[in-house]
């Protein structure tokens, strides 16, 4: 009996114990924040090491094989750490072995990274800020819309943040970040399926979100644009009218449809393309 | 006349200061630079010091617990170090895990092989917590 109690204490110690054994068992890779409670700051040690303790904040990790790699801005822990200013999304290149791979930095607007980019991905240094300017791969775009934690996360701290006075270079897709205005001078749009085109856009703040007005400024079909452009432009009589899109609808549509239509039904096909215009439907039923 | 005897004096120190760069140069050009010993663990502790690094003298220790031909452990700017030397770069980069076993118990800790040489750094007195100086450590080892 006395034995058994004495096995069981043994193996409660052990299983007390344990951890601080293995205490060194948590991997990095490269800079990271340190835990906290040890002491507030950077960790300098470069390339693959162990620590005691875990990553400070979980969110601000990528886990890559056994390694955790710190994703987030230095500034955070450390003002003086070593940093260089980046603006709005790109590839974590420092994970990927200096290539777009699988990572993605989903912080919007200025922030900071340890590292600097590498001349073979495609950053434009404008401003004192690297820019991504490469393109963002179709996977990104899926996993866009719920990568949203860590933005969330440095919208909430005052850190000091890169000061940006420049507009973004060309070739640029994100949001731009102004006091109370999100403005998109370079904002793909969402529409149901994939993100589309580029334009003026104008987001503001509603205590909780970023809100997108109805309709973008300077849209052709916004009501403001409309009412303004009516009756101008885009040909004469029915279409001035009525303005370009009655007359661009009307007037497209049903050509296209009873001449294409009619065209089919009561020639041969000679072969061509299917929606041939109205010139080849002519010479169809000529025959 | 003045003019004269100015331009003169003027020849004489450019003459001098030449004499005497050349001397310097060719005074510097005969100092020998301190040969890399070829011993070990001395050839890992020079690069130690010429990374600007202070380490205590460095004792042999038991091989077989890392798999090693020969094993030395000491401490660099009080950081505990150990070095050893194995048959082959393959045989030092497979024994990360046994040489994971001396970081035990301390804060922070790393392997680092170059060819043959592995070296296992740890930090049990906390004495770096910002591993700039493991840092150093690491960029001496691998220079």
């Amino acid at each position: 009996m006395r034995l058994a109690v004495l096995g069981t204490l043994t193996a409660l110690l052990t299983m007390v114990y344990a951890p601080a054994a293995s205490a060194s068992s948590v991997w990095y890779s490269g800079p990271h924040p340190i835990d906290t409670k040890v002491l507030k700051g950077m960790c300098y040690i470069p390339g693959s090491h162990v620590h005691s303790y875990a990553p400070v904040k979980p969110l601000l990790f990528v886990k890559a094989g056994r390694h955790n790699q710190f994703v987030g801005d230095p500034v955070e822990y450390e003002i003086e750490a070593p940093k260089h200013a980046y603006y709005g999304h790109h590839p974590l290149f420092w994970i990927d072995k200096g290539h777009r791979g699988k990572n993605y930095c989903y912080i919007t607007g200025p922030h900071h990274h340890w590292y600097k980019p590498p001349k073979h991905l495609k950053f434009k240094h404008k401003g004192n800020v690297h820019w991504y300017v490469g393109g963002h791969p179709d996977w990104y775009v899926k996993t866009h819309p719920r990568a949203t934690q860590l933005r969330e996360h440095y919208h909430g701290i005052g850190i000091p943040l890169p000061h940006v006075t420049v507009s973004a270079p060309v070739g640029f897709v994100g949001l731009m970040v102004g006091a109370g205005w999100l403005t998109g001078h370079y904002m793909l749009k969402w529409h149901g399926g994939g993100w589309h085109g580029s334009g003026p856009m104008m987001y503001r703040w509603h205590g909780d979100k970023w809100k997108r007005p109805k309709w973008r400024r300077g849209h052709w079909n916004s009501p403001r644009w409309r009412a303004r452009w009516k009756g101008h432009g885009y040909g004469k009589g029915h279409f001035k009218k009525h303005g370009y899109k009655h007359g661009y609808k009307h007037g497209y549509k049903h050509g296209y449809k009873h001449g294409n239509k009619h065209g089919i039904k009561h020639g041969k096909r000679t072969g061509g393309k299917r929606h041939a215009g109205a010139h080849r439907v002519m010479q169809r039923t000529g025959k | 006349m003045i003019m004269r005897h100015l331009s003169k004096a003027v020849v004489t120190i450019i003459a001098l200061a030449a004499v005497l760069g050349l001397g310097l140069g060719l005074g510097a050009c005969g100092k020998k630079k301190k040969k890399r010993p070829s011993g070990f663990p001395a050839s890992v502790l020079h690069d130690f010091k010429r990374g600007g690094l202070e380490s205590s003298k460095f004792a042999e220790t038991d091989p077989a617990r890392y798999g090693a031909e020969i094993c030395a452990e000491g401490q660099v700017e009080g950081l505990a170090v150990l070095v050893c030397r194995y048959a082959d770069a393959g045989t030092a980069k497979g024994s990360e895990a046994k040489l994971l076993t001396y970081v035990q118990g301390a804060v922070t800790g790393l392997v680092r092989t170059k060819g043959k040489v592995a070296m296992v750094v740890a930090d049990p007195d906390k004495m770096d917590l910002r591993g700039k100086l493991i840092a150093k450590l690491v960029k001496a080892f691998e220079k």
